[in-house]
Formats: C-alpha cells, structure tokens, sequence
C-alpha cells in the first residue's frame, strides 16, 4: 500500500509545481510573443523620468510598435544607447535618411536641449535600426509605477515571486 | 484520533471535493486496487514539455540577444501555445474529471467526480472501462463530513463500495443469484 500512494504523492507535489511553473512560463510567453509581433526586445515600457512632461508622466505604461521601416519626425520613440540598458523615450525632431538607413535626433519635451549628451562619445545621430526600440503606439497612465518601486528595492521583486508561488501552492483547485 | 492536518473547511467546495477523492484513492487502495497513472502522467507531460520548451526558449533569447534568437523565439511561442492547447483540451475532453483509474482482478475502473457551485452534492460517475458498464449517483458532502471538518470513512467507503460493486457485477452472476436488487440499490 505504502509504495501505491507514494506514487499518489510524487504526482500531487508534481501537479502543483506544474501550476506554478505555467503561471511563470505562461507570463513570459506572452511576452515574448508579443515582442516577436512587434518586432521589439521591450514592447512594453515604463516611463522613468519626466523628460517627456506633460505627454508622459513617470510610472506611465509605454506600447510599442518597432514594424515601421522609418520613423517619422514628430514620432515619440523609446531607445537604448549603444551600450547602456536604460530605455530612454523621447521625441524625433530630425530625421536623416537614405535608402540604406535612417538616422535620428531626439529631444524630450521637457528638456532644454536635445539629447546630444546623451548619445555615445562622438556619436551624432541615433540609428532607427540599431538602437530604437520601437515607436509608442498608446500607453496607460500612471499603472507602471509599481514596477518603478520594485526596480528600486531589489529585494520587492524576489518578494513578490516568492508570495506569488506561496499562493499557488496552497491552491489546489 | 483526528489529525488537525485533514481538517477540512466545510465552506470551501474546492477543498471538500478534494479532500473526499483524496480519501477515495486511499479506500481503494486498502482494498486492494493497483492505481492506474496514465491519464495524470499524460497530463504532467505536457506541461512539463511546455515548461522546458519555454525555458529553452528564454535560455536562448538571454545568451544570443533578442534579433539573433527571433526566429527561434517565435518557433517556440508557437510551440508553447499548440502544447497548452493541448494540454487544455487534454484536460477537458479526456479526463473529463476522472481523478482515480484503478485496476483488480482484471476489471478497470475509472471514477470521476464533480461537484456544481452553491450545491452541497458531490456527484460521482463510476465507470468499468472494458464492458463500459457505468453507475452514477449523488450525496451530499454532509453524508461523510462530521461537523467539525474532519470526513468519515465508512459511509463513503460503503457508498463507493457499492456504486462498484453495481458495475463490475456480471449480469449473469446476478440472474444466477436470482437478485436483481443488488444493482437498483445505491
């Protein structure tokens, strides 16, 4: 009797990391799909800062679309800098293109200059193929500002995975 | 005697229905049924296919960066979906709610039980595979509940007792006994 329902038990402890596994995979597949749709690694951002005030608040929810061949002038686009992580969104106040590549220069609205400084050292323009990420499409206000307190307390991300799987394990439906 | 551990939460329908396949599983195998995992391991294997296709795919986006891996990104989202499709439908229209599939002496049985929202009633469906002889009835979760939470054997394991005994009887045997009874009764 005791190796049958061992056999009950491996499958029920099985069962239940199973549903906690697909809550994870399940999330990441979405968004990964959804890059893959929009041609963009990040088709969902958070605003950081209030460069772009008063279009774009921090803690807004940016959507992205990257399928556009060129940017237009006038377009907000989100990029990351050759080498730095930090998506920056800001607007295309000039444009230069050819039929190779589009190259661009962006400014923040609430900014008193354009984003020169911000680029690498001795690089003049953004390329549109390279570096954005993608052009806003819509966006929610204010919803991403929980995801700005988790990125700042490292430790509320792991936090909050670990109470998501805590209540999973307890489920049993 | 009781253990706190099984205490059951009466107002929880989820945890009443669990609790009582749970203990039917045990009943069953003190009386000398072998389990039958095919259906749960079918089930854990898509999932956990699903899982590691999805973790191969994250694996590979992170080491190659975003563009390089695309193709293989998209290859497996589709993947990913097609084997939770089936792992839904799996679910669905195969195990239908069967929580135990049991065998002894050369007669397999497969139980499934269900219970409705608001209804005190758990419904079990017991069915024997080979001849597809299958007998159904309803009790009320208070007809093997004591008040304080905690189930109770005997009359669940007599209820169960006879819902198979009334599909994996002969309809020969029981003309032979001359008592047709034995079916009609619950």
């Amino acid at each position: 009797m005791l190796p049958q329902l061992s056999g009950v038990n491996i499958r029920q402890t099985l069962t239940q990391a199973l549903s906690f596994c697909l809550v994870l995979t399940t999330t990441f597949m979405f968004w990964k799909g959804l890059s893959v749709v929009t041609n963009s690694p990040s088709p969902i951002v958070v605003v950081l800062s209030g460069s772009m005030e008063p279009a774009f608040q921090r803690g807004d929810i940016l959507f992205l679309w990257n399928r556009d061949v060129r940017v237009k002038v006038g377009d907000i686009v989100v990029y990351n800098v050759k080498g730095r992580d930090i998506p920056i969104v800001h607007r295309v106040v000039r444009n230069h293109a050819s039929s190779k590549k589009q190259l661009l220069l962006t400014k923040g609205d609430n900014n008193a200059m354009d984003d020169l400084d911000l680029y690498a050292h001795r690089q003049y323009y953004l390329d549109r193929e390279q570096e954005v990420i993608g052009s806003v499409k819509a966006y929610v206000p204010w919803v991403g500002y929980v995801t700005i307190l988790l990125s700042e307390n490292v430790w509320a991300k792991y936090a909050l995975l670990a109470l998501m799987g805590f209540f999973q394990m307890m489920q049993r439906e | 005697m009781p253990n706190p551990k099984n205490k059951v939460n009466l107002s929880s329908l989820p945890d009443l229905k669990n609790a009582t396949d749970d203990e039917i599983v045990q009943i069953l195998a003190t009386k000398g049924y072998t389990q039958i995992f095919n259906l749960i391991d079918v089930r854990l294997m898509l999932g956990f296919v699903s899982v590691i296709v999805a973790a191969a795919a994250a694996g590979y986006d992170y080491y190659v960066g975003f563009e390089k891996a695309k193709p293989f990104t998209a290859i497996g989202v589709s993947l990913y979906f097609v084997l939770n499709v089936a792992f839904t439908a799996w679910i669905m229209y195969v195990e239908k709610g069967t929580f135990y599939q049991g065998s002894k002496d050369g007669k397999k049985i497969s139980i499934i039980s269900t219970t409705k929202k608001y209804s005190p009633l758990y419904n079990l469906n017991v069915t024997e595979t080979t001849t597809s002889k299958s007998s159904q009835a309803a009790k009320s979760f208070t007809d093997f509940f004591d008040s304080n939470g905690y189930i109770v054997r005997l009359p669940l394991e007599n209820w169960i007792d006879g819902l198979i005994l009334s599909v994996v009887q002969d309809d020969s045997s029981a003309k032979a006994k001359g008592s047709k009874d034995v079916r009609k009764r619950e």
